[in-house]
């Protein structure tokens, strides 16, 4: 989701980093204060102090309603846009309010366990998105015949088909032969697997070159090379595709299974905190 | 009509075909994400769950942060201090009395004061000495300021300025009327020496004692007039020979501060005549002679006695000498009786007359006046506290790095002979607030950085009470943190 509303994407990150900063700004002040003895140390038992954390609490429980609202897309449960909307920023507002509560301390093994958990989920949380303020844009201008990231290999697989039939059209004997064996080892291994295939066509100036030399070498054949060659940069886009989509979506591999586990620790805390503190 | 060949959209769906439903086939970083979703799960639920099992591991889990050292034998045992959730005598039982419920200690358990007040140890002010003033109900509870919890260097005694101020700010309530403190370096009054000093019996002039040769610069070419080692009595000659810098009996006398004030503990040696000041103020009579002739030699009179005292022993000291020369003194003749034994010739004069000459003559050269006021005839006590700042707590130690003279300097280096006593040499609070009160640089010059906080000199705990026999506990009850077996 783009914040901000700036064109500019290191505009947009930088707001997001300035709101995590303006967000806090109240935990700091407090902090200093305290520093300086203008005020007590803030503590997860007094008044104040549990307001903040119960108010935390309330903010995480919602946004661990995001998982579910994705799962269940059929339902109306309000548009996806607005739930990402307050997703972002409440998860930016517990920051201090979980900060206050905890004391600006980590405290004993399990709160310690709660506060490392929950920084871990907002700064990958935080990280995740300003890598979406940069990437889909990249997508968006960087590849003009983007396809969804499922699809990616059922267009290959029929790109390779395709490679395979003008091959096949090319008459046999002298380049030809160059061109199919080519072909076999290089050209088809690299459209099916692409990068896994360590083929040397994944580097788009060595490619240019190969290409160029079989065309100066079967001159009859001179179309089917360039398709070939289109496949392969087809292939290549896709590859740099797919990885800028992995980039897009690899945070959620720590940022959900930590928030899981910051369910299950900040409701172990809770059962000890009422229990035990 | 030649045959139309696929449109262009036809040929740009066609790798789809078949394909509808990709949206349901997971991608690898979703799979992952399941999985380790799961496994964040199952880890965590294990660890909580391992933590339900055993209570001592579940306590020293759920601690609400490292205990100081002092306590950490009782690191996994909550209710060790903390009086449990469930029992009739906590605190508060709503969601919002978390506070109240956990801050419901059991210090007593150990630090038991007498049958009476067992939760009160170690009480601010003894209130059978003082009972004009308020018993404090937060003053007795402990965790008002040790609050533990906070890692094991923490040290519980080194209480925030919160914590006193929370009363000193305004002890109207408590006190009366008291002066109102907020912090050291803004508006805590001078110290009481310096508002109200002691009458002062000793005549000591610090400049004097610390020039070279003890006398004034101008005196320093008249060999008469310096001080030498030579002239410090036999059995202190050698304490004295650092300050002469050679072993030269004529080399000149420098002292230092530490010719008298000798460190012990955080403080000073008091300083006695009998060590520091007997080796060169010798309280010795010279010899002495009467009319009649007859000498005594010179004797030491012993420090500190009273004047009546004294006199007593200089004149038996006299007559001892005396006694010895009675042969010297002039013999008279008894007038002639009827009786018929041969009469007695003659006796010396009187001894005692010959005695209290000389001990007229002794007081004459006795000078006590020198050092010592007096007041109706009598030695004034010098007016030396044991500690000059009773209320707090001064660590001479700590500051041996500064030179002396930069805190002691109300007697400056004016040599005044035959003046009385010095002006009290106790610096004042703002001597103390160059270094201790926040750091700052001044026009370049630093200022302050050093503790300025209230228990850097004080303790709160004027009342430290031993707890009854009976409330004294077994080595495994204390362990255990439980009065009961």
């Amino acid at each position: 989701m783009l914040v901000g509303g700036n064109t500019f994407a290191r505009h947009r990150i930088a707001y997001v980093l300035a709101a995590v900063v303006v967000f806090c700004v109240p935990a700091a002040a407090w902090y200093a204060a305290a520093r300086i003895g203008w005020t007590d140390w803030p503590s997860g038992s007094t008044s104040v102090g549990l307001i903040l954390g119960i108010m935390a609490t309330a903010i995480i429980a919602f946004e661990m309603l995001l998982w579910p609202r994705k799962q269940m897309r059929g339902r109306r449960l309000g548009r996806t846009r607005i739930w990402m909307y307050w997703h972002i920023w409440l998860g930016l507002l517990s920051l201090p309010l979980a900060i206050g509560h905890a004391g600006f301390r980590f405290g004993g093994p399990l709160t310690t366990a709660v506060l490392v958990l929950f920084l871990l989920v907002i700064a990958s949380g935080v990280w995740g998105l300003a890598l979406q303020q940069v990437l889909p844009h990249r997508l968006l201008h960087g590849f003009m015949s983007e396809t969804i990231e499922t699809e990616v290999e059922q267009v290959m697989a029929h790109h390779r088909r395709e490679a395979d039939d003008v091959v096949d059209a090319v008459a046999t004997g002298g380049p030809a032969d160059a061109l199919r064996a080519f072909h076999m080892a290089e050209v088809g291994p690299y459209l099916e697997h692409g990068r896994a295939s360590g083929s040397v066509l994944q580097s788009a100036a060595r490619a240019a070159g190969l290409f160029a030399d079989l065309a100066e070498r079967a001159p009859e054949a001179t179309t089917t090379v360039r398709r070939l060659e289109q496949l392969c940069a087809a292939r290549r886009q896709y590859d740099a595709q797919r990885r800028i989509h992995a980039w897009l979506h690899n945070w959620l591999m720590i940022h959900l299974p930590l928030s899981v586990a910051l369910c299950v620790v900040l409701a172990a805390h809770i059962v000890t905190a009422l229990k035990y503190w | 009509m030649p045959m139309a060949g696929p449109s262009i959209n036809r040929e740009r769906a066609a790798p789809f075909r078949g394909q509808r439903r990709y949206f349901h086939r997971p991608t690898a970083i979703r799979a992952w994400r399941v999985r380790l979703a799961v496994l964040a799960l199952l880890v965590t639920g294990g660890w909580v769950a391992a933590l339900t099992i055993d209570r001592d591991v579940r306590q020293a889990a759920c601690t609400h942060g490292e205990l100081a050292r002092v306590h950490a034998p009782w690191a996994d045992k909550c209710d060790a201090c903390h009086v449990p959730h469930s029992s009739t005598s906590s605190a508060g039982s709503g969601l919002f009395d978390t506070r109240d419920r956990w801050r419901t200690f059991r210090c007593e358990t150990c630090h038991a004061g007498p049958p009476h007040d067992p939760k009160n140890f170690a009480p601010h002010y003894d209130r059978m000495a003082k009972p004009h003033l308020v018993d404090d109900a937060q003053a007795r509870d402990c965790s008002s300021c040790h609050h533990d919890h906070q890692g094991a260097d923490f040290a519980l005694a080194r209480v925030n300025d919160s914590d006193c101020t929370r009363c000193h700010k305004d002890l109207s309530p408590l006190h009366g009327s008291s002066p109102n403190i907020t912090a050291f370096h803004k508006d805590h009054p001078d110290f009481r020496v310096k508002q109200s000093p002691p009458m002062r019996g000793l005549k000591f002039n610090h400049a004097l004692h610390l020039t070279t040769g003890i006398t004034e610069k101008t005196n320093l070419d008249n060999p008469n007039a310096v001080f030498k080692l030579g002239q410090v009595g036999p059995a202190y000659r050698e304490q004295y020979r650092r300050f002469a810098g050679s072993e030269n009996h004529e080399a000149a006398l420098r002292l230092d501060c530490a010719a008298c004030h000798e460190p012990a503990g955080g403080g000073y040696k008091s300083v006695s005549f009998d060590r520091h000041c007997q080796g060169c103020h010798a309280q010795t009579v010279s010899g002495l002679q009467s009319a009649a002739g007859v000498t005594t030699k010179p004797f030491t009179i012993p420090h500190g006695r009273p004047n009546a005292e004294q006199n007593r022993w200089i004149r038996s000291e006299i007559l001892r000498q005396v006694e010895d020369q009675k042969q010297i003194l002039r013999t008279v003749p008894f007038p002639p009786t009827d009786r018929l034994d041969s009469p007695r010739v003659a006796l010396p004069s009187d001894l005692s007359k010959e005695a209290d000459e000389l001990v007229k003559l002794a007081g004459r050269l006795l000078s006590c006046q020198k050092c010592h006021e007096t007041s109706e005839g009598q030695i004034r006590p010098t007016g030396t506290p044991a500690q000059w700042l009773p209320g707090a707590r001064f660590d001479h130690t700590a500051h041996r790095a500064v030179n002396c003279a930069e805190c002691h300097n109300t007697w400056g280096s004016t040599i005044a002979r035959g003046g009385g006593s010095e002006p009290l040499n106790v610096p004042g609070i703002d001597n103390c607030r160059q270094c201790h009160a926040p750091a700052r640089v001044v026009k370049g010059v630093p200022s302050g950085g050093a503790r300025h906080d209230c228990v850097e000199c004080h303790r709160y705990h004027a009342v430290q009470r031993e707890p009854p026999d009976d409330r004294r506990l077994p080595i495994e009850s204390f362990l255990r943190g439980n009065r009961n077996p």
